[in-house]
């Protein structure tokens, strides 16, 4: 390579070299900076999709320590909000804390009953932070094994203090027998305890007792049984357990032979409602495990083989064939029916509406009874289970044997964590938190354990999968995030979400196509040229109306005047259409010199006093319309009404709400039509015009021109205009979080509300707290909404970019 | 032959149709802007006060009451829904809807009356309209007035109405004093008050749990003497402000309501009046413009359903402004280089496309990135630091790393022209790499300094009460700023397009070197559509409120985010706005019926504003099409 002297330039020619080196540090500079804001501005999808990613983690564990205790023998152990202070209860009734913080010594304290008696059997409710316990003589009494939390010196060094308070002993069967199961719960309105006991024959009887407290001028009284019931008439076999949930309005029973006793409590009476048998199905039906779930609502079972399920309360319902023969059908399905469980289920239905007409009532169209069914099938064990756990924090519970252990989600039917372990774990504990996991193996060593796991309910199935919630009738989709209680199952599904957000845009194309894509047709192909630069400037301000103005005009202007004026809507709705159509039918017919008096491109200002005219006939005659087409009787008065509120769900079955689907549409119509329209009217226009007169040469009138010929050619640009205010409709929020009632449900019915994916971050986020799963899910519908526009608008953009070459070769 | 022919066109129906959806469309847009503007201007004009007779125990009226002072604010028919035996419908009825006031009364301003409850309407001479503090306003017939020195005029004597408009315009006064006193000075001293007990926190911070050096004791010792003197100081602005909360109560007006009852109510109560009846046009004018003015200028009271919306004009306007000074340059200078500098290819293309899109992406995920990342990341980590530290020795070796890299990227982007030329055929691999470089070089920076062990926020001392990790102004308008950024980078590049290729090729012809080129040619010439594209963003700025609604928008904010105090501009701070005072105002107030008028006139003025701003956008934008119609080279 031969290199060229170099010339001397002269001096003229000559750049500053200030010049120079701005020039290049220009350079640099907005090209850099140029590609950082064109990253940052994608970082947008990269930082949600951070935001969403724990939601789909399982939980990871890692053991912190290992500690020996004091050889005893274990029946439970519970541990403090804070996982620092476990204790271990032994079967004399002992309790020993461990303070894992190394701070103290282990100490054991006694159960501070005022009269020591032998303990016999024992249930620890770890929500609840109470220990009920059974004696020898037939008595029950519980322990609440309380935390405190104090810092001292006013430090930020936590001290978790135990502190144990005892009831009295209240008898609850005879002297002679030994409690072997025991259980105690209050409502707070409400106290029931049950017992299994055991007399020194061995026979066993189960009895119940309602426990009242007087309410005296110095705070709570004295507690005082109330009632005893002895239930083991209802029950065959030998009972082995006994549950009372926190509502304290039903007891369960469970015997030797894998059956489960339901007695309601309700009016002072204790009465067997159902019987079941969990693993009816298996060759050996006994249960291994039989333990509530946080909420007390949901059942935890494991089966001799290991089988894993949850039982719900739920309401079961039946709707006779023959309407009146509800009785003769049930007890045809009692006689019919195969096996235990769905006989026992249909004798529970036939007792419900043997009751109901033993009241006095008349029986409904459809029977409703709450009654145990299984709801859930977790995977197998690995083993017989030894130990069970549940989370006071979640729906989350903690199985563990010989040699294994599995942390599971019930909402979800997850396994969070599960692992091999090389001791047998004979009582287990959640922290409090929901953030440690201990272990008691044994060999009396204490296995302590961090949990990181934040978001146990969510999971693809928790977002977009059927799922049966806790109380619901079926597997279902349903988002209802937050509850009054504390043991609230959040139900986080997305798809009522999607639906609605479909919906609302269904709808507001619905309005804004036909006007939107109508007037693009006329405004290019037939108006006046001369008009069109006053016409789409107002259409395109209209595009940025604000919506929450559309929003506000939809709520208190358009939904209570539409609520009392839908037959006068749709009149005008047929109305407007005809009387064009009639128009041009007329004008058609007329001879030419008539006909030359509307000009070509002028019908738009001709029509818009015959608009005035048909439109204001039409809102007048829709009282007139309801009285002849909507009459109902009213079925609170007994009265013939001309009510178009009354007569829709009538005649539909579906609701009508005020702020309903149609006030969105049409409110909507208004954002969404500016941007049709104007897209639409550019690639109309831009339809090279020798195609046009073209046609028009060739005979064709300016109708068929514009069908046959500009329609087609600008058909992708139309496309892409319809998909990006499809794409607006969707991410509308303002308009639907004010016009609808936000309710999230999955109908198509014009006359009721919906909930968006906008609209439910925008009413939701501010009151998330930060981080928590329902922060991350409202993250994960923002995710949601920016890909369903993004890709809507992705299309519409190649679309037009594929017509706009097009017509470069054109 | 000819006869033959048809002589009518084909799908004249057609054509009718879609005049019709034009017609349709255009209307229903206009009615729209009708229905604002109206309603919003309506609610500042007086009304006619009527005097209503009622039949005896008139349903829907206040209880006992037999006359009413009333404004009639429509006259309707009502459906009647119900049928008769043989299904004909009833005879229909009408109604009144009428504003009532006087909520300390009636307990509720506004009421429903069926015409056939109502016996007369006249119209008295003697009604006045008082906008009062408390309970919206009166609509009464005055008996006397009691000054503060106990003198008793009479409503008939001639000089009422002066004395009446004298001691109203005194008891103003005497408010703005008070909230002079209240809200400046005693406001002031609160101010001071929390910086003292910040510094308080931050030398027992410092000191541990060792007692307190002697320049430290002296300090605290200092401050608490300090706080002795404000005490001091608040009890006498304290005692000032009573003072003349009292002369408020002093002067006092009898006045009587329609029926009869006679009521008392304290001057101070009264901001303005105004005699509705009888009056001419041009004095009716005039409170027109009063009331109007007022709402510009004043502040909300009573749960901002009366009073004005300056903070939130305010705020918008802040916002705004804050919202423009981050887009303008961000877009533009991408802008400059998708269309000057980027190598035009599938890549820009693709690019393009996304930038383009995102302008359609829902606003309130802008939103949710806001809360996430500014609000929540960036304002938490400005106020206490990393929420995840790393040890000192791993975030060395990490920042080195990350300033080796950055040092490399910038030594490769340097000589990467030359590079380049000497190897053609790997330049895209040059290219690729230095991108890779400058990318794992600021990701490094960024993640050193969001796990720096060393920074511990600038606001650490006022913690747990976030300063920056909660919504305000500033984030606010970042947010905004990225969402409109697309809307400004679009409107740009089609402004540089615009200008002819001829321009820059007699430039750089010339010996203008590439930046002389655009910076004195392209970017002048470019200007007007680069205003366009500010002026639309801002526009879609002003207006949008559902993002606002999660990064620092709030129903009343004590504060406006530009004042008198140091540092003046406070970012921090949350502020008010006009479309989320119509949200709140329209879909959250307790009172909605005696919220609309209000939520109307807002509606008005962003209307106006978002018309406003569009309209600059189209004139700018024709403007310039014709000049570069006529210009080309």
């Amino acid at each position: 390579m031969s290199v060229r002297p170099e010339m001397e330039i002269p001096e003229r020619f000559r750049v500053a070299r200030g010049t120079l080196m701005f020039d290049r540090f220009m350079n640099y500079f907005i090209t850099v900076g140029g590609l950082a804001i064109i990253v940052a501005v994608f970082g947008i999808f990269v930082f949600i999709l951070a935001q969403i990613w724990p939601l789909f983690k399982s939980a990871s564990v890692h053991e912190l320590r290992t500690e020996q205790v004091k050889q005893a023998e274990y029946v439970g152990m519970g541990v403090d909000e804070w996982a620092e202070l476990p204790v271990l209860i032994s079967a004399d009734g002992n309790l020993t804390y461990y303070d894992l913080t190394g701070a103290q010594q282990p100490r054991t304290l006694q159960a501070p009953f005022a009269t020591p008696k032998t303990t016999t059997a024992f249930e620890y409710n770890q929500p609840a932070e109470r220990l009920a316990v059974g004696t020898s003589d037939g008595h029950i009494g519980w322990v609440s094994i309380k935390y405190r939390a104090t810092y001292p010196d006013g430090g930020e060094k936590r001290v978790v203090e135990p502190s144990l308070t005892a009831s009295d002993w209240f008898s609850i069967g005879p002297a002679n027998a030994k409690v072997v199961s025991v259980c105690f719960n209050d409502s707070g309105s409400d106290k029931i305890a049950a017992a299994v006991l055991e007399d020194a024959a061995g026979a066993r009887t189960v009895h119940a007792i309602t426990l009242t407290q007087t309410r005296g001028l110095m705070g709570p009284g004295r507690i005082e049984v109330g009632e005893n019931f002895d239930l083991t008439a209802n029950i065959e076999g030998r009972p082995v357990q006994v549950l009372v949930p926190r509502s304290c309005d039903n007891l369960l029973v469970a015997t030797d032979a894998g059956v489960v006793y339901y007695f309601e409590f309700r009016g002072g009476k204790m009465s067997l409602r159902q019987a079941f048998e969990p693993f009816g199905d298996q060759p050996d039906k006994s249960i291994a495990l039989m333990r509530y779930l946080l909420g007390e609502a949901t059942l935890v079972l494991v089966g001799a083989n290991n089988d894993n399920r949850a039982f719900t309360l739920y309401p079961h319902t039946f709707t006779p064939a023959v309407p009146g023969a509800m009785l003769a059908e049930l007890q045809a399905q009692v006689t019919a029916a195969k096996d235990f469980n769905s006989r026992q289920e249909a004798q529970a239905m036939l007792a419900t509406a043997q009751d109901i007409t033993a009241a006095g009532h008349t029986l409904p169209r459809e029977l409703t009874a709450r009654l145990w069914g299984q709801t859930k099938t977790f995977p197998d064990l690995p083993g017989p289970v030894h130990s069970f756990s549940v989370s006071a924090r979640n729906k989350a519970f903690l199985l563990a044997g010989d040699r294994w252990a599995s942390l599971r989600y019930s909402t979800t039917e997850n396994v969070r964590w599960s692992k091999a372990l090389d001791y047998d774990v004979i009582a287990t504990a959640i922290g409090g938190k929901y953030d440690r996991l201990l272990f008691l193996d044994s060999q009396a060593r204490l296995h302590f354990f961090t949990l990181d796991d934040h978001h146990p309910e969510a999971g693809f199935k928790a977002f977009f999968g059927k799922i049966w919630y806790e109380g619901q009738p079926k597997p279902d989709t349903l988002w209802e995030s937050t509850g009054a209680t504390d043991d609230f199952e959040p139900k986080l599904s997305m798809v009522p979400l999607l639906l609605g957000t479909l919906k609302g845009t269904f709808y507001a194309m619905f309005f804004a196509l036909p006007i939107a894509l109508l007037a693009a047709i006329y405004t290019s192909q037939f108006l006046k040229p001369e008009y069109k630069r006053v016409i789409k400037p107002t259409m395109e301000i209209m595009a940025s109306l604000p919506s929450v103005v559309l929003g506000f005009l939809a709520a208190a202007w358009l939904a209570p005047m539409m609520q009392t004026r839908v037959p006068s809507f749709l009149l005008v709705c047929i109305g407007l259409p005809l009387s064009a159509a009639l128009i041009g039918w007329v004008l058609t017919h007329l001879p030419p010199h008539i006909r030359v008096l509307v000009p070509a491109g002028y019908e738009m200002f001709v029509f818009v006093p015959v608009l005035f005219v048909v439109g204001i006939l039409c809102w007048k005659l829709g009282p007139w319309f309801e009285q002849h087409a909507f009459v109902v009787t009213d079925p609170d008065t007994g009265k013939r009404v001309a009510d178009f509120r009354l007569w829709w769900p009538q005649v539909t079955g579906a609701t009508f709400d005020q702020r309903n689907s149609l006030v969105v549409g049409f409110m909507m119509g208004f954002a969404v039509i500016p941007i049709i329209f104007t897209i639409a009217e550019d690639s109309l226009s831009n339809v090279p015009a020798s195609l046009t007169s073209g046609s028009l040469a060739l005979g064709a009138s300016r109708w068929q021109t514009a069908v046959g010929i500009v329609l087609p050619s600008a058909a992708a640009g139309i496309f892409s205009a319809v998909m990006i205010g499809l794409g607006r409709a969707v991410g509308e929020t303002m308009i639907v979080v004010m016009a609808t009632g936000n309710t999230p449900v999955k109908d198509w019915n014009i006359f009721s509300g919906m909930r968006t994916l906008s609209a439910n971050v925008a009413v939701e986020l501010p009151e998330a707290p930060h981080h928590s799963t329902l922060f991350r899910a409202l993250f994960l519908g923002a995710m949601l909404l920016f890909l369903l526009t993004f890709a809507v608008n992705t299309v519409a953009e190649i679309l037009r970019q594929r017509l706009r070459d097009k017509y470069k070769i054109v | 032959m000819l006869s033959k022919m048809r002589d009518t066109p084909r799908g004249e129906v057609g054509v009718w149709l879609t005049a019709a959806g034009l017609a349709v469309g255009l209307v229903m847009v206009l009615a729209l802007l009708a229905l604002i503007c109206y309603n919003g201007l309506e609610v500042f004009f007086p009304r006619r006060v009527a005097m209503i007779e009622l039949v005896p125990n008139a349903t829907g009226a206040p209880a006992g009451a037999t006359q009413l002072y009333a404004e009639i604010l429509e006259e309707r028919e009502k459906i009647v829904s119900e049928l008769d035996e043989q299904g004909n419908p009833l005879p229909a009825k009408r109604e009144y809807k009428l504003f009532i006031g006087n909520k300390d009364a009636y307990g509720n301003g506004f009421i429903y009356l069926d015409a056939d409850q109502v016996r007369d309407i006249t119209y008295p001479d003697n009604v006045l309209v008082a906008e009062r503090l408390e309970y919206g306003d009166a609509l009464f017939a005055p008996v006397s007035l009691k000054t503060a020195a106990g003198q008793i005029i009479a409503a008939d004597a001639p000089e009422f109405s002066s004395r009446f408009a004298a001691l109203v315009a005194e008891g103003n006064r005497q408010r703005s004093e008070i909230l002079n006193i209240e809200r400046k000075q005693i406001g002031a001293l609160n101010g001071e008050l929390l910086e003292m007990q910040l510094e308080e926190r931050g030398i027992q911070r410092a000191a541990g749990s060792q007692p307190l050096s002697a320049p430290a004791q002296a300090r605290m010792d200092a401050i608490a003497a300090r706080r002795a003197d404000l005490q001091k100081v608040y009890e006498g602005l304290a005692a000032q402000a009573r003072e003349l909360r009292a002369t408020q109560d002093a002067a006092t007006l009898t006045y009587r309501l329609a029926g009869g009852a006679e009521r008392t109510m304290p001057l101070g109560n009264i901001v303005y009046f105004y005699t509705p009846n009888g009056t001419g046009f041009f004095s009716r004018l005039g409170v027109f413009i009063h009331q109007f003015w007022t709402f510009l200028t004043g502040e909300p009271r009573e749960a901002n359903t009366e009073g004005g919306i300056f903070p939130a004009i305010f705020g918008t306007f802040v916002m705004t402004l804050l919202l423009s000074a981050a887009v303008t340059p961000f877009g533009v200078l991408a802008a400059i280089y998708l269309r000057e500098y980027a190598r035009q290819g599938v890549l820009v293309r693709t690019v393009r496309i996304a930038v383009n899109n995102l302008a359609g992406v829902p606003s309130i995920v802008f939103g949710v990135f806001g809360l996430g990342f500014f609000v929540y990341t960036v304002g938490a980590y400005m106020d206490g630091g990393s929420p995840s530290p790393m040890l000192a020795v791993p975030w060395f070796v990490l920042t080195f790393g990350g300033v080796l890299l950055l040092t490399g990227a910038i030594v490769l982007t340097v000589r990467l022209a030359n590079l380049c030329k000497a190897n053609p055929g790997l330049a895209n691999t040059y290219r690729f790499a230095n991108f890779l470089l400058w990318l794992t070089a600021v990701s490094c920076l960024g993640a050193s300094i969001y796990t720096c062990p060393f920074f511990h926020g600038f606001f650490n001392l006022a913690l747990p009460t976030p300063t920056f990790g909660t919504g305000g102004i500033f984030w606010a308008a970042l947010t905004l700023a990225l969402m409109t950024v697309p809307v400004v980078i679009v409107a740009t590049e089609e402004a540089l397009a615009a200008v002819p290729r001829g321009v820059r090729e007699g430039s750089l012809a010339c010996g203008a070197s590439k930046w002389q080129t655009i910076q004195r040619l392209v970017l002048p010439a470019s200007a007007p559509g680069i205003l366009t594209g500010l002026i639309l963003a801002m526009a879609r700025g002003a207006g949008e409120v559902a993002p606002l609604m999660l990064v620092g928008v709030v129903k009343l904010a004590p504060t406006l985010p530009l004042d008198g105090e140091f540092p003046f501009f406070h970012l921090d701070r949350k502020f008010m706005h006009l479309g989320f005072h119509i949200y709140d105002l329209g879909f959250q107030s307790p009172d909605s019926e005696a919220a609309k008028p209000m939520v109307f006139a807002t509606t008005f003025l962003l209307i106006l504003l978002v018309v406003i701003l569009n309209l600059g956008a189209i004139l700018i934008r024709n403007h310039l099409r014709k000049k570069y119609q006529a210009g080309v080279f």
